[in-house]
């Protein structure tokens, strides 16, 4: 009797073990394809984002280079000109602004002075702007085009500077400066991503002094909140610790309520490159979390009937070819003795 | 279209889902009570609020109806309301700056398209779809700001038999009209998610009685083949009477769907069992086919792995269906 449940344990810990592996290995394999089919959806994400914020900077590079060619822009900003300049720009500008997201439209004299600024005509001329404005700078100074992100009096925008000149040669720069809403959107249509756009709060502050101040319950850290396409999902996703750790392209799976959401951070590199904040995009990644749990049901479901019919076999062959054979002999020499 | 503004004009859409009831699978459609909201500009209406002595201008319904006829509002359909509303009820508000808020409530009938694959453990999304008609794309664009998102949800506390209310969701589409012009479109999905455990007790018990007691006397009764094949035949009549009353009650369920899984996992135990019973546990036959040893072997072998694979099997069809 010893010897047949010593064979029974045995047989059933080699069954289990057997199935156990067999059953994680291959839930192993389905739950590494279902995780790297989530970073590459968080990696096309971010692909997309940092592709969109360049295509975006070409479109006001574009824009802004359509207006310097401009003869009758040349000669109102050569003359001074700035009825002209907002009587000939400002009609078209509008319809940009409600349009295609352009937020600002200003023209600046060398180095960095601020001549007239298209949305709002009365303010800030002759200010001096070359503290915070190096894409401006960087414009007058090389005598080139210029594109890229920098935070200006009007906030954050993605900015394409040219060089207004005539014959006569330079006489300063235009910029159209465009918002981030046409990135989130196209994300948002594309991916099903929600996202929204995060920026140094302190420098926004000392800059951005045109702009109200922020609500508080944008503020996430040291960092404030400018635009969203769905405030209400992105808000319980972001941490003032993401943002911060958003120095590279970070990619993170986040457990909410026990729903797994992916969520990838760009980092917002200004003109110079110097990190001034982070795109963070958030989706919903239940359906990958059903996938897996239904691999994880179908490898135990799978372990189960390997154990059923491996256990099965060996019991009946182990039963019949040593247990019963033996129990016999031991019984036929009980009765002998 | 009003005047001064760039084209397509941006008609802000927000639903609000007040109450839903008679969720009605077969049928295709739902009951329901929304608020919906369409906002958008019209400098032409914008008024000095310090004359006016405040920002806002408030229509109530009827003088709504009349407001409406003199102005413009870009007139959308619900595109997938079932008859008229039983209820309307509303108002419209005119902001200083010409921003116009146009606010209905109704209580309607709306088709929607159930999928039902993972019957009972689904979620479903009732849809409001909001079309226009009369103007193009590239007159007015349906569009969700913040403060849409915001306005757009489902009644806290709601509570709608069976179901569980999750989230609202909205999608923006075009249509193509008869003479092939495009037309804006914007769905909204609020999605309630089924409480699967009264139906899965109504499925599940029926379905393992009738298979219990034939099992039973099968496997672990000593027992004369007749009445044991009895058995299995009137497993097999119970079976295909649940099969009917199922599909009476489930009516709007598909081939694929849980229900029919199970039916079909239950006619595939019949017959294994029917194999099983003239066969290992038939005594004129099971001697026939292995040793007395073998046969001892097999048949408890078979006492313990058949109920067990069964219920396996149903637990990870179950499982599988919940995870589809």
């Amino acid at each position: 009797m010893q010897v047949k449940y010593k064979a029974l344990s045995l047989i059933g810990v080699v069954t289990i073990v057997t199935a156990a592996i067999s059953g994680w290995s291959s839930f192993g394999s389905n739950k590494d394809i279902i995780e790297k089919a989530k970073q590459n959806e968080l990696r096309d994400t971010a692909t997309l984002i940092q592709n969109d914020l360049q295509e975006q900077a070409t479109k006001a590079a574009a824009r802004a280079s359509l207006i310097v060619s401009l003869p009758s822009i040349q000669d109102a900003f050569r003359k001074g000109d700035r009825e002209q300049l907002v009587q000939r720009l400002l009609p078209a500008f509008l319809i940009q602004r409600d349009k295609f997201g352009i937020r600002e439209g200003q023209f600046h004299l060398a180095p960095a002075t601020s001549f007239l600024r298209i949305f709002d005509i009365t303010a800030g001329h002759g200010e001096d702007l070359s503290s915070f404005r190096d894409m401006v700078l960087a414009t007058n100074r090389k005598g080139e085009a210029q594109k890229g992100i920098e935070i200006g009096r009007r906030g954050l925008s993605i900015r394409g500077i040219d060089v207004v000149k005539d014959e006569k040669g330079p006489i300063g720069s235009f910029e159209v400066g465009m918002s981030f809403s046409p990135i989130l959107e196209n994300l948002k249509k594309n991916t099903g991503f929600e996202s929204g756009v995060f920026v140094d709060a302190q420098m926004m502050a000392d800059i951005a002094i045109l702009l109200p101040k922020p609500d508080n319950e944008r503020m996430v850290g040291a960092y404030q909140n400018v635009e969203a396409t769905n405030w209400k999902i992105v808000r319980p996703m972001v941490t003032a610790e993401t943002l911060n750790d958003a120095k590279e392209v970070l990619t993170r799976i986040k457990v909410v309520e026990g729903v797994d959401y992916g969520l990838v951070a760009v980092p917002l590199l200004d003109f110079k490159g110097a990190r001034i904040g982070a795109i963070v995009a958030v989706k919903s990644f239940e359906e990958f979390q059903s996938m897996q749990s239904a691999a994880l049901v179908r490898s135990i479901a799978f372990a189960v009937l390997q154990a059923m019919i491996l256990g099965g076999a060996m019991l009946i062959l182990t039963n019949v070819l040593f247990i019963r054979p033996l129990e016999a002999t031991q019984k036929k020499e009980t009765k002998n003795s | 279209m009003p005047s001064g503004v760039p084209l397509p004009l941006r008609v802000g859409v927000a639903v609000f889902l007040n109450d839903a009831s008679k969720v009605n699978e077969a049928a295709g459609t739902y009951e329901a009570s929304i608020d919906v909201r369409l906002r958008w500009r019209d400098p032409s209406l914008a008024f000095d609020a310090k004359e006016f002595g405040g920002d806002r201008q408030e229509f109530n319904s009827e003088q709504m109806v009349t407001e409406l006829r003199k102005m413009w509002n870009p007139r959308l359909t619900l595109a997938n309301m079932v008859g008229t509303p039983s209820r309307t009820d509303g108002g419209l508000f005119i902001y200083a700056n010409g921003t116009v808020e146009h606010i209905q409530r109704l209580r309607l009938t709306l088709d929607t398209k159930y999928r039902l694959n993972a019957f009972p453990f689904d979620t479903q999304a009732l849809g409001v779809r909001l079309l226009s008609t009369r103007y193009t794309q590239n007159q007015i664009a349906l569009v969700q700001d913040q403060s849409d998102i915001n306005a757009s949800g489902i009644k806290e506390n709601l509570k709608i038999s069976g179901w569980k209310t999750r989230r609202v969701d909205f999608a923006a589409s075009a249509n193509r009209g008869w003479n092939g012009d495009t037309y804006p479109e914007i769905s909204a999905s609020f999605f309630i998610h089924r409480e699967p455990y009264a139906h899965l007790f109504a499925l599940l018990i029926p379905f393992l009685l009738t298979l219990l007691v034939p099992t039973i006397m099968t496997l672990y009764v000593k027992a004369d083949i007749a009445p044991r094949m009895t058995l299995w035949g009137a497993s097999i009549l119970a079976l295909i009477a649940l099969n009917f009353t199922f599909s009476v009650r489930y009516s709007a369920l598909g081939g694929d769907s849980l229900v029919q899984q199970l039916i079909t996992i239950g006619f595939g135990y019949q017959l294994l069992m029917i194999a099983i019973t003239s066969t290992f546990m038939n005594p004129q036959v099971g001697p026939k086919l292995f040793s007395e040893h073998v046969m001892a072997e097999i048949v408890a072998f078979l006492r313990w792995s058949v109920p067990i694979g069964l219920l396996a099997l149903i637990i990870t069809r179950a499982m599988l269906t919940a995870f589809s």
